[in-house]
């Protein structure tokens, strides 16, 4: 087994008796951009937050270069999760806090840097998602896809080894949602990231991703690169991607 | 759990200076209207009622007597923490369930920040320090509302009333008041923190927790009364 990147082994996860996850197995190698496809409501976010210990398996292994997750103390989850951004659906700022705090917010708890070195890293993060004139703003005056930008301003701004990006392009118009995948694409080149994409939005998928997994009632039905998927001409793929009601994934 | 979560937090407490402040200025000012109000009418109410029910039969030189280990002893710090603990526990559960269903709590855990640390313990030691606080402000204000109605409706002149209050006093009426206000401080935080972590759903959500840490906090603040009276002024202070 490789022992670098995320490996999930037998994940099983129910809430309030509701399965939601039947034993998924991937594997996400180092420096790879993933996508992770499939229906509202069929646990992709819950895939996500199991990664790093937001939420635990009921059965299942889930290992980060080689490390046991759900083995791990507190003090340990926090180590592991400073190797990680997480872009939110909703962006998840801090609302009591301007945009330029809330970047700045693990710098200040995690390094000895300055005010004057925080605020230029901050800005820095800020040039790279483009919203350099956002510091002092607070996240209610921020639209949709600012909100997500700032959001990814604050996943980056510790350099961290892998990104997770839950339902980036979700709620935004195509503008929008484009800048935000050709961000996504320009962060992964710059930043070299293993990045792992949870979407629902196939523009979105076949711009971010260059490998691709579907999960459908709670199981990976589908793994493989792009290409592969594009190459599909029947089966859960082949209708995820043309987004049709009619075939072997059941609309409801 | 949360507070042995709170309690292993405490060496970096100094991280949390500036939210300590913050949050000890929501509680204390914010609160102060509220405490003063419900202060005056609860030392006018306890100087009517004890001249009703010392009536002929007690000497009304001891009305301040009365009326002073009241206030001091039980209604000063239970009826603050009632008022106070409705005001900021609801409040607590409300922000904090907020920052829950939208994700926030676990966007710090992603910043490998506790939440615990960061939004449990500037809330708990700010209830802890400012509900003695606020119960002192509540004791004289108590104390003055009945002074004003004995002076004015009862017929008792100030020298009597204020001998009253001179009279079988003991600093450890005080004393114990203001720890009980410290543990109730801590109650109304925890209320308010274990119903905002734990809300689960939308708006509605929300919503129940904030009630839910109400109710709590008022139940909890009644029990521990109980047991804090036992413990302080028969334990300790008992003669």
């Amino acid at each position: 087994m490789n022992e670098t990147g995320i490996t999930l082994s037998g994940l099983f996860k129910s809430f309030g008796g509701q399965a939601v996850l039947h034993g998924v197995n991937l594997h996400i190698a180092r420096g790879e951009q993933r996508v992770i496809l499939g229906k509202s409501g069929q646990g992709k976010s819950v895939l996500l937050k199991l990664m790093v210990g937001l939420l635990m398996p009921d059965e299942g292994s889930v290992l980060v270069d080689g490390q046991e997750v759900t083995r791990l103390s507190r003090r340990g989850l926090f180590s592991l999760r400073r190797r990680f951004g997480m872009v939110f659906q909703g962006g998840a700022l801090f609302d009591s806090m301007t945009v330029g705090e809330n970047i700045a917010l693990a710098l200040r708890e995690h390094t000895n840097d300055s005010d004057e070195r925080v605020r230029e890293r901050v800005q820095a993060s800020l040039i790279q998602v483009g919203l350099e004139q956002a510091y002092e703003k607070m996240p209610s005056e921020l639209s949709g896809g600012m909100r997500k930008r700032a959001s990814l301003a604050r996943a980056i701004v510790t350099q961290p080894e892998y990104i997770l990006y839950d339902e980036p392009t979700t709620g935004l118009d195509p503008i929008s949602a484009d800048a935000i995948n050709l961000l996504i694409r320009q962060l992964d080149e710059e930043l070299g990231v293993t990045s792992i994409v949870v979407t629902h939005d196939m523009a979105s998928a076949f711009k971010v991703g260059r490998r691709f997994a579907l999960l459908n009632e709670g199981r990976i039905i589908f793994e493989g690169s792009s290409q592969e998927a594009q190459a599909t001409t029947e089966g859960p793929m082949r209708q995820f991607i043309d987004g049709t009601s009619q075939g072997p994934l059941h609309a409801f | 759990m949360l507070l042995a979560r709170m309690a292993a937090a405490l060496p970096s407490i100094h991280r949390s200076f500036r939210e300590i402040l913050r949050q000890m200025f929501i509680v204390g000012n914010g609160s102060l209207p509220l405490v003063m109000i419900t202060s005056v009418f609860t030392g006018a109410v306890a100087a009517v009622q004890s001249a009703y029910q010392m009536g002929a039969y007690v000497p009304v030189n001891l009305l301040g007597t009365v009326v002073a280990k009241m206030v001091f002893i039980e209604l000063g710090p239970v009826l603050t923490a009632l008022v106070v603990g409705a005001r900021v526990s609801s409040s607590i559960a409300a922000e904090l369930g907020t920052m829950r269903v939208t994700e926030q709590i676990d966007a710090l855990e992603m910043l490998a920040i506790d939440p615990v640390r960061y939004l449990a313990l500037p809330r708990f030691v700010a209830c802890v320090l400012m509900l003695p606080v606020l119960t002192i402000f509540a004791d004289l204000v108590a104390v003055l509302g009945a002074f004003i109605v004995s002076t004015f409706t009862l017929d008792i002149t100030s020298k009597v009333f204020t001998s009253g209050l001179r009279f079988l006093f003991y600093a450890h009426d005080i004393w114990g008041g203001l720890i009980k206000a410290a543990v109730f401080g801590g109650i109304i935080a925890v209320s308010g923190v274990i119903s905002g972590f734990n809300t689960q759903g939308g708006a509605q959500g929300v919503g129940s927790a904030a009630m839910h840490a109400v109710v709590s906090s008022a139940l909890m603040v009644l029990v521990a009364d109980y047991l804090l009276a036992t413990i302080i002024f028969q334990v300790f202070f008992g003669s």
